[in-house]
């Protein structure tokens, strides 16, 4: 069940943020049974983001990591799958992260992803799919369930994956 | 002028596999670079075929580098079939050259350093726990190995990096890079030294081996290969240490190395010890791996040397 895995992937994202945040406070959670505006409603983060309110999309796994001073906030999404990622996955992550605008949106599966998805990224080069904001890209990767983590090496691109 | 040098994760793990074991040249304009990756059977049912370690290399290193380096990278197989090589080629001056020279040997225009002469780049040192598991996981790709014959004397399965003896300085930073800023603790080192490898000086000539950076296998999954074949046999063996310690009842064997162990048994002298092919540093005799580390830089290994008396664990050598 793609649930059973939400837990280590909120572990996971907490441990992603606070090496990206330094000093901010950070929290990940399993959100698939509440809506995005929801999950920040519950924290006291929405005044943080213009529009918090209006997220009802559910995401499988939301983190934020804010600063203890300032109004800055940096939202992350992860939408999981149980089997290979295909190409209908993507166009849903894809709806979810061009609306909430995340600072990161990753689309993970252990059984990583499917023959198309990999010919039209890699083969035919349309990165430019990908991209959801100006200079961000959703990150398709393959949860490795052992070691409860996504490790750069292991996205369909590495070289998206954010290093700072 | 300040130097600035480029790193994400790609060129991390890059870095990694040329520490690991690199040979690099420049000849006429061309800068070469060969990563040897040795097969080392597993020997584990399903994972003994050769052709599913070319797979693992060509499918996840190859296409990782060719998206980093464009498509200089050709790849051929040894004629033993135990080894696939990755060679790359690029124009003397290119920017990459100029990157990696710079990293390695501070200066962009410098003469690739030696294998024996690599260190872990200070930029690696200096980088967020990311980038430096990265760099290892390179290093482990290119050199690590694992296999039911790595066990320990209780059947506690280990993962092996080596480090070619003619390296003296690497086996100490990977170590502190392991435990100090990953805390994933290692068992210990074996040195390719005369008194550790061959300690009843059995073999007048032998005893300068690789060195073995050894690392419980299930402490060693949050790094894990991306060459999938090994890390399926890191799985199944680190699955395995689990299920020793719930059957025994007994504790995890994996325990950080302070830098000491109680036995040093006294090894007989060997006519190698003080042989030239060994750095100054470790010209002499040794009873117990520490003492290398010791005079290899390791700074708990060091204080542990002035210290009295030592308190429990076990000394290596051979299997």
């Amino acid at each position: 069940m793609e649930k059973d895995l939400y837990s280590d992937i909120a572990g996971w994202l907490r441990r992603f943020l606070r090496e990206r945040h330094k000093g901010w406070q950070v929290l990940a959670e399993d959100t698939s049974r509440i809506s995005l505006g929801e999950f920040l409603g519950r924290h006291r983060l929405n005044q943080r983001l213009k529009w918090a309110e209006i997220l009802d999309i559910k995401v499988d796994v939301a983190g934020v990591a804010w600063p203890k001073s300032g109004a800055e906030i940096c939202l992350a999404i992860v939408e999981v799958k149980k089997g290979p990622i295909r190409l209908r996955d993507l166009s849903q992550a894809l709806g979810y992260s061009r609306v909430a605008q995340p600072t990161y949106a990753f689309l993970i599966s252990p059984a990583g992803w499917s023959g198309n998805i990999d010919r039209l990224i890699r083969h035919f080069r349309r990165v430019d799919v990908l991209e959801y904001d100006k200079g961000r890209y959703l990150v398709i990767a393959r949860w490795d369930k052992e070691s409860k983590q996504v490790r750069p090496g292991d996205a369909l691109l590495s070289n998206l994956f954010p290093a700072w | 002028m300040k130097v600035v040098d480029y790193l994400d994760h790609d060129v991390a793990y890059l870095l990694g596999l040329i520490v690991g074991r690199g040979e690099m040249a420049i000849r006429e304009e061309n800068f070469y670079l060969v990563l040897p990756f040795r097969f080392v059977s597993p020997d584990l049912a399903g994972l003994d075929q050769f052709s599913g370690f070319v797979a693992g290399v060509a499918g996840q290193v190859m296409v990782r580098l060719q998206r980093l380096l464009g498509l200089h990278v050709g790849f051929d197989i040894s004629d033993s079939q135990q080894e696939v090589r990755l060679t790359i080629r690029l124009p003397r001056d290119h920017l990459v050259v100029r990157n990696i020279l710079l990293i390695l040997a501070g200066n962009p225009h410098a003469s690739p350093p030696h294998y024996s002469d690599l260190e872990v780049p200070r930029l690696i040192q200096e980088a967020d726990a990311d980038l430096k598991k990265e760099f290892l996981r390179g290093f482990a790709d290119i050199s690590g190995n694992i296999r039911p014959s790595n066990r320990d004397r209780t059947g506690f399965h280990r993962v092996y990096l080596d480090v070619l003896n003619s390296n003296w300085k690497l086996p100490v930073q990977i170590c502190a890079l392991l435990q100090d800023s990953l805390e994933i603790p290692v068992a210990n080192i074996l040195w390719g030294h005369p008194n550790l490898r061959d300690p009843q000086a059995s073999d007048k000539h032998g005893g300068l081996r690789e060195h073995q950076i050894r690392i419980y296998a299930h402490r060693f999954l949050p790094l894990g290969f991306y060459i999938d074949h090994k890390q399926q046999a890191l799985k199944r063996l680190a699955e395995e240490n689990h299920r020793l310690m719930e059957e025994r009842r007994s504790r995890d064997p994996a325990r950080r190395c302070p830098g000491y162990s109680a036995r040093r048994s006294t090894k007989d002298p060997h006519p190698m010890e003080k042989s030239d092919r060994l750095p100054e540093p470790v010209r002499r005799h040794f009873d117990a791996y520490w003492e290398i580390c010791a005079a290899m830089g390791c700074p708990y290994a060091q204080r542990a040397l002035t210290q009295p008396s030592f308190p429990g664990g076990e000394d290596v050598e051979e299997d």
